[in-house]
């Protein structure tokens, strides 16, 4: 076929077997989706409890948009610095067609991160209230409304990137401007499912949330933990339908890796269905105990990162296998990272403890 | 088979690589400086037990919350983004090398975000202990960044032992790497100083502002010494011909470094002025006038360091235009155009339109047709024969690539410049 081209990979070896790359980019995009998922989610969260405030004139919910306007800097400053690990993994293995989806997205791509630095700064904006924001109506909620409109557009962008990047056969006619780029198939069901997957696990958050804030009133606690729950309830059950149609807006050879022919993929669809079931059955019934429903959800999320990886690799598995890739391993600084993420680890583990320490002994005095 | 080519009438690729970087490391090194900066003032705030002074430590630590973990990651990210944009294939060759490296700065990265967010959120919650501690965690985290990247980058001017045997820490312990860090270690001491000055100029106490703008003074010099003697070392380090390329033998570079050099003496001058002699005098306009002066002289600097590893990605390795050295012969062979079959998706499929691939993907990168660096003037009137005869030469000049391509190539190269320089595009 002489429209697919697909730039050569680069001549110079990996350096390391591909199986760890493929294991450090599903991990560090575990961790990073987390935080994605409560800077979006929690971004449209927030302008609902504001506008329920509004319209109803309840003030609590007002409350808990300011509380989700505090949290979300912290959400977006770890979104970005976790979002770098697996950038740097999928573009070891990946990168002539990553780069090249990029290239085709040119100033699309690049502005992703002006509108990141931007929402960033209506975020603060809104969180410190500055000058005559503290006094005005709004409060500054139009930041906000800012801040989810380049939230969005970064969502957009990054699955464009991921489905175009996919998909080589496209490459040369978006490049010549004959289609656009957001022709990719599966692409508007694709940023359906993860939007949805943002605010159900941001519902999520506040549930656990209300749960642990000691300091809060009674009728705070209990209206951020329902508004957690309906939405976590009625945007799951959304999302099984709007998963259903992509799954089916793959061609057959992909979804069937999902359907037996894969075994990996066919077992973490079908163990995240069944835990979203009785996650589900589990609110639905009232009978949630928070720890038991997180650990589901982290399960499904989890789950649904193994899924998406054995998908993207079906796609790029036309093209070429990653068992192909030249590596010459050298394992020094390799093992010298393992030891420095590690430390990392424990540093902060000692340093929130030392932290907490404080804060109860300054209390006390 | 090669790469699409990033195409913008605004911009060169090199433009915007040099734009965004010359942004962010103004506000990295910033970062790295501050971390020390402020640890420092914190001490010194906690043993006078001045209320007063804590609260001025603590304004300049928002600055680094506000600018350097927000615009300072992001356009950090930015260079990553743009420098595959537009050299994709010199990106995925310093990726296959350094991917542990990165990983490796990439801890500390994270290191420093939650670190500045701990130690900005506890202030007066926890110990004076505990949040000092905080503080150097942060500036670790920041300066392991720059001691890590400072390889990286140094690798692309003198890639080290690295093209024999391939060994990582060959290509990371180049020769160029010591006095980088310690070059750049100074800058970010003296661009913390000169931000420092922002929050100086801001503070009505007049004993906090004599007092803290003292520190600030030595802090600067103190930087000052280390860039001069880093910088010093490196000139001794690089390669002689690349030496003599800014001290006279190219003139845009020549005149780069010179400006780079005078500036920042004038800067570190007029900062350790108004910082040690009349410190009650700062103000928001004088911070200001620093700080531009500061961004000038960086960016000469990075102009400096960008442009003196020209033709080259990595040196010896790769040229700007992503091709590889030892990859020229083969494609005198089998021509440009056999070799790299996206020149001409989108283009016309006459001489000309082959002419114009072949332009953007070798030229394109460092001259724009008109505008940066620009091909025009420089083959305006010419004839496709006379052009022709010109591009085996290319290489006379020790900034530019050769041609890669055979007769045919050259010929519809040739044709496309022709035509450049009658004013078409």
């Amino acid at each position: 076929m002489e429209n697919i081209l697909i730039p050569a990979f680069s001549s110079v070896p990996l350096s390391s077997p591909t199986w760890l790359f493929v294991f450090f980019l599903v991990f560090t995009f575990f961790l990073h989706i987390l935080f994605v998922n409560l800077t979006l989610g929690g971004t449209i969260l927030l302008l609902i409890s504001k506008y329920i405030s509004k319209v109803f004139g309840d003030n609590t919910y007002d409350e808990i948009a300011e509380e989700i306007g505090y949290l979300n800097t912290f959400n977006i400053s770890f979104a970005v610095t976790l979002g770098v690990a697996p950038l740097l993994f999928l573009q070891t293995m990946y990168e002539n067609f990553f780069y090249t989806s990029s290239i085709l997205l040119s100033w699309k791509w690049l502005l992703v991160l002006v509108a990141i630095i931007f929402a960033y700064y209506f975020y603060y904006l809104y969180k410190f209230k500055p000058w005559y924001i503290k006094f005005s109506g709004g409060k500054g909620i139009i930041f906000i409304v800012f801040a989810a409109i380049m939230f969005l557009y970064v969502a957009l962008i990054f699955v464009t990137n991921t489905t175009l990047s996919m998909q080589p056969e496209l490459w040369t006619e978006v490049y010549s401007g004959k289609i656009s780029a957001f022709s990719a198939k599966t692409l508007v069901p694709r940023l359906i499912h993860f939007v949805l997957a943002t605010i159900a696990f941001s519902g999520l958050f506040l549930m656990v949330y209300s749960k642990f804030r000691k300091n809060y009133s009674a009728t705070l606690k209990e209206t951020m933990y329902n508004f957690g729950k309906k939405t976590f309830f009625y945007t799951t059950l959304a999302q099984i339908i709007v998963g259903v149609w992509f799954l089916f807006s793959h061609d057959k050879n992909i979804y069937m890796l999902l359907m037996g022919k894969n075994i990996i993929g066919t077992f973490f669809l079908l163990i995240s269905i069944i835990l979203t079931v009785i996650a589900l059955f589990y609110v639905y019934k009232n009978k949630e105990n928070i720890f038991s429903l997180s650990a589901l959800v982290l399960l499904i999320i989890g789950s649904m990162v193994i899924v998406r990886r054995v998908v993207e690799t079906g796609f790029f598995e036309k093209y070429f296998k990653l068992s192909e890739l030249n590596a010459e391993p050298y394992w020094g600084i390799f093992a010298i990272f393992v030891i420095l993420l590690i430390l990392l680890l424990a540093v902060i583990y000692y340093s929130l403890v030392r932290i907490g320490k404080d804060i109860k002994d300054k209390a006390g005095a | 088979m090669n790469y699409p080519i990033w195409i913008s009438e605004a911009l060169s690729g090199a433009q915007l690589i040099a734009i965004i970087a010359v942004f962010h490391v103004f506000i990295s090194h910033f970062a790295v400086g501050m971390g020390l900066y402020v640890v420092i003032a914190e001490k010194i705030a906690i043993k006078s037990g001045n209320l007063e002074e804590k609260i001025f430590v603590k304004k300049s630590s928002a600055l680094i919350l506000l600018i350097s973990a927000v615009l300072g990651a992001l356009t950090g990210v930015g260079i990553w983004f743009s420098i595959a944009l537009v050299s994709p294939a010199g990106t995925a060759a310093l990726i296959h090398i350094f991917v542990w490296g990165w990983a490796t700065e990439w801890v500390f990265f994270v290191l420093e975000i939650f670190a500045i967010l701990a130690y900005y959120y506890t202030w007066n919650k926890v110990s004076d202990n505990t949040h000092v501690f905080l503080g150097w965690l942060y500036f670790i985290g920041a300066w392991m960044s720059l001691a890590i990247i400072a390889g990286i980058i140094a690798f692309q001017l003198t890639p080290g032992t690295y093209l024999e045997n391939k060994s990582f820490w060959g290509a990371f312990f180049n020769q160029t790497y010591f006095p980088s860090v310690i070059g750049r270690t100074g800058i970010s001491f003296v661009l913390a100083g000169i931000y420092a000055t922002l929050v100086l100029s801001f503070t009505k106490n007049k004993e906090i502002k004599v007092k803290y703008g003292r520190f600030t003074g030595y802090f600067i010099i103190a930087g000052a010494v280390l860039t001069f003697l880093g910088m010093y070392w490196w000139v001794q380090a690089i390669p002689e011909n690349v030496r003599e390329q800014f001290l006279g033998g190219n003139e845009i570079l020549s005149s780069f470094y010179n400006n780079s050099i005078y500036l920042t003496v004038a800067l570190i001058g007029l900062a350790a002025i108004f910082t040690l002699a009349i410190p009650k005098y700062m103000n928001i306009a004088f911070a200001l006038v620093l700080l531009i002066l500061g961004q000038i002289s960086f960016g000469y600097y990075e102009f400096t360091r960008e442009r003196v590893r020209k033709p080259y990605v990595i040196r010896d390795f790769m040229y700007s235009n992503g091709i590889l050295k030892s990859e020229v012969e083969k494609i005198k062979d089998v021509g440009f155009l056999n070799y790299d079959k996206w020149a001409t998706v989108g283009q016309p499929n006459d001489e000309i339109g082959k002419g114009r691939g072949i332009y953007n993907s070798q030229c394109r990168v460092c001259h724009m047709p008109k505008g940066f660096n620009e091909m025009y003037s420089k083959v305006e009137g010419l004839t496709a024969e006379d052009l022709y005869g010109m591009l085996d030469d290319l290489d006379a000049n020790p900034l530019m690539p050769p041609f890669a391509g055979n007769d045919e190539d050259k010929m519809a190269l040739s044709k496309y410049l022709e035509k450049i320089g009658q004013g078409g595009k």
